[in-house]
């Protein structure tokens, strides 16, 4: 849930509880103050009515009616109740055609002579009338403030977690291998400060051992090119020599073998290195047909050699890429097709609107598809591959932001490039 | 002919000084920017390594201090950094050729050779060995004056050889200097094999002697001298 939306809710949960008991409670005590009010009415127009009662002829009748004062008399021998009460009632008004409620205050009254109970009428309307209205105001203030808290936790939030939600947007769209400068706008509130700062601290933490980290895999690819190339040299002056037996031919065949690998290895670790040190910034539409093509033209006498069938199957379809970062990457999909396969074997190369299918005969990856774009991963029984070949391959995918699988289907290695 | 080296790293100096000098070449070498600038502009080399980091300046300045005199001196540029700017910008100041480090020094000579007859023969750019004449601008061998008709492979895998006369060259140097980046993609360098055995086949069956010799487990030899 939002926080916005938390807070509202309880706010207004909040609300709504305090003014409906307080509503309630309002109700009780003005219909109670109002009929104090006319208690008190009543029993001061009945002291004066009784004191006009003792003027009385004897000739009075026995019960009046007066319908103008409310006044209800009715002539007993002996009282039904002894003690004056109140209590409510409805009376039809014939004037208006319509019952009205009434407080109704009853009590005996003894003139000496006669005995009357006495019920004076007063009636409620207007003040029911003035309760309904209290209650109905009362409502339309209560609407009034939930919206205006509503909105004014709106507008509160709005503001107050403004530097929040422009902190979170910059972590969210930072990108470690971009290697730009982190930095955050300082708020005026002091508690997303101090956030902000903690924030920049870990960042350029994790920025400073990322760049180490690169350095150091840079430099070191770097620095040993030079002892390579000095070894390899050294090796191939040394296999000039005139008088070499077969023994140490063969010894100098190994060594130079394993210079060349080691070369080879350090090659693709710098060129790891540099697609992820986006070294390859340039970018133009790349005709993929093209170069699939030129590659496939390349690789002709290899493939004659292998006996491998080839069937390509290319729409034109162009690219916004790096086109050195092109050609690695179909060079390796494709050099990987033809390693990995067997004499006689075939290779498929299709290209859609919207992929690249590479597939190839030959026996299933032994590693699970999800390892297979790892670095130095390889099956055992290919001694020549170095194991990078899929890496640099996932890592150019990974940074024009496509996606590449690996499947294993009907009898054929399967590598599909989604654009 | 004269090279000369400019590359700090003495050891790998040494080498390709050692190497070219099996050649006939007169090699001299400078470790830093101001022997490097120094020497071209006492001497005039026939061609000139550069590697591009060099302590005391770059190696593109002494390129351009190169191409400034305009004596013609063949440009190689040899580093360790792989990159395409380094590449271009070199290539683009007048370098006629690039090569990383490491690279094979058969390799290394095949380049120097093929630079200095693009700059020297201007023009016509053939060249014999004994019964064998090689025109490098279109492509085309003759042995006796005969033409032979060789596959882009073998012209490239001949060409190789003539410069590395007489030289060990590895399967691993073969196969980079005729497929390039594609060399990785054999199981074995043993295909390589199929490809001499044609070019020697098409080379004995014009008349020509049977230069190239195995060597085991390790290339082939191109022999100046097949009888001796």
């Amino acid at each position: 849930m939002k926080l916005l939306n938390k807070t509202s809710l309880i706010i207004i949960t909040l609300t709504l509880f305090i003014f409906f008991s307080g509503g309630v409670s309002f109700f009780y005590l003005i219909r109670s103050l109002i009929n104090q009010e006319t208690d008190r009415e009543l029993i001061s127009y009945s002291n004066n009515l009784v004191g006009e009662m003792q003027l009385f002829e004897k000739t009075a009748p026995n019960s009046i009616f007066i319908t103008e004062n409310n006044v209800e008399m009715k002539r007993v021998d002996s009282f039904s109740f002894t003690q004056a009460f109140f209590s409510d009632t409805i009376l039809f008004d014939p004037r208006f055609n319509k019952r009205f409620p009434h407080r109704v205050y009853s009590f005996p009254a003894d003139l000496g002579f006669r005995k009357y109970e006495v019920s004076v009428y007063r009636s409620t309307y207007q003040s029911e009338k003035l309760i309904e209205r209290i209650v109905l105001s009362l409502t339309v203030m209560f609407i009034l403030l939930i919206l205006s808290l509503y909105f004014l936790n709106r507008y509160l939030f709005k503001r107050i977690w403004d530097d929040f939600f422009y902190t979170l947007d910059k972590i969210r769209s930072f990108e470690i291998k971009q290697g730009r400068e982190f930095y955050l706008k300082d708020s005026e509130i002091e508690e997303f400060q101090q956030l902000n700062q903690a924030i920049i601290k870990l960042m350029d933490k994790i920025r400073q051992d990322y760049r180490n980290l690169k350095d150091f895999t840079e430099n070191a690819s770097h620095e040993l090119q030079t002892p390579l190339a000095i070894m390899q040299s050294k090796i191939e002056l040394f296999l000039q020599q005139d008088d070499l037996k077969e023994e140490h031919l063969e010894l100098l065949s190994g060594l130079y073998e394993a210079v060349n690998r080691l070369a080879q290895m350090n090659r693709a670790l710098i060129l790891l290195t540099k697609i992820e040190n986006n070294q390859f910034p340039e970018k133009e539409a790349v005709a993929l047909h093209e170069r699939i093509d030129y590659h496939v033209d390349q690789l002709q006498a290899i493939m004659e050699e292998k006996e491998i069938q080839l069937k390509v199957n290319t729409k034109a379809l162009f690219k916004e890429m790096s086109p050195a970062l092109a050609d690695i990457l179909l060079m390796n999909l494709i050099k990987n097709a033809l390693r990995h396969n067997d004499r006689g074997g075939s290779v498929e190369i299709e290209l859609s609107n919207d992929k690249l299918i590479v597939q190839n005969t030959g026996a299933p990856s032994e590693l699970p598809a999800e390892k297979l774009f790892n670095r130095f991963t390889k099956s055992g029984k290919n001694k020549e591959s170095i194991g990078l070949g899929l890496a640099i391959v996932k890592r150019i995918v990974d940074l024009y932001d496509w996606k590449i699988d690996y499947k294993f289907e009907e009898g054929k290695n399967k590598f599909i490039l989604h654009f | 002919m004269k090279i000369l080296i400019i590359e700090d790293e003495l050891d790998l100096a040494n080498s390709i000084e050692s190497y070219l000098k099996l050649e006939g070449y007169v090699c001299e070498k400078a470790a830093d920017y101001a022997e490097a600038s120094e020497k071209i502009n006492l001497y005039r080399y026939d061609c000139a390594l550069v590697d591009i980091n060099i302590p005391g300046g770059s190696g593109l300045t002494i390129i351009r201090e190169l191409k400034a005199l305009k004596n013609n001196c063949g440009i190689i540029i040899i580093s360790a950094r792989n990159s395409i700017d380094d590449r271009i910008e070199g290539l683009e100041i007048g370098a006629d050729d690039y090569l990383t480090k490491p690279f094979n020094l058969s390799e290394l000579n095949a380049r120097i050779k093929s630079v200095i007859r693009r700059i020297q023969f201007k023009g016509d750019n053939t060249f014999e060995f004994n019964e064998i004449r090689v025109d490098a601008q279109s492509f085309q061998v003759w042995v006796h004056n005969k033409e032979l008709s060789l596959t882009k492979k073998e012209y490239d895998l001949l060409i190789f050889f003539l410069a590395n006369k007489n030289r060990v060259l590895t399967k691993e140097s073969i196969g980079e200097h005729v497929w390039g980046d594609y060399a990785d993609t054999l199981d074995s360098f043993d295909f390589i094999y199929t490809h001499i055995k044609n070019l020697r086949k098409k080379l004995l069956a014009n008349g020509a002697l049977d230069y190239i010799k195995t060597v085991y487990g390790l290339g082939y030899k191109f022999l100046a001298n097949p009888d001796t």
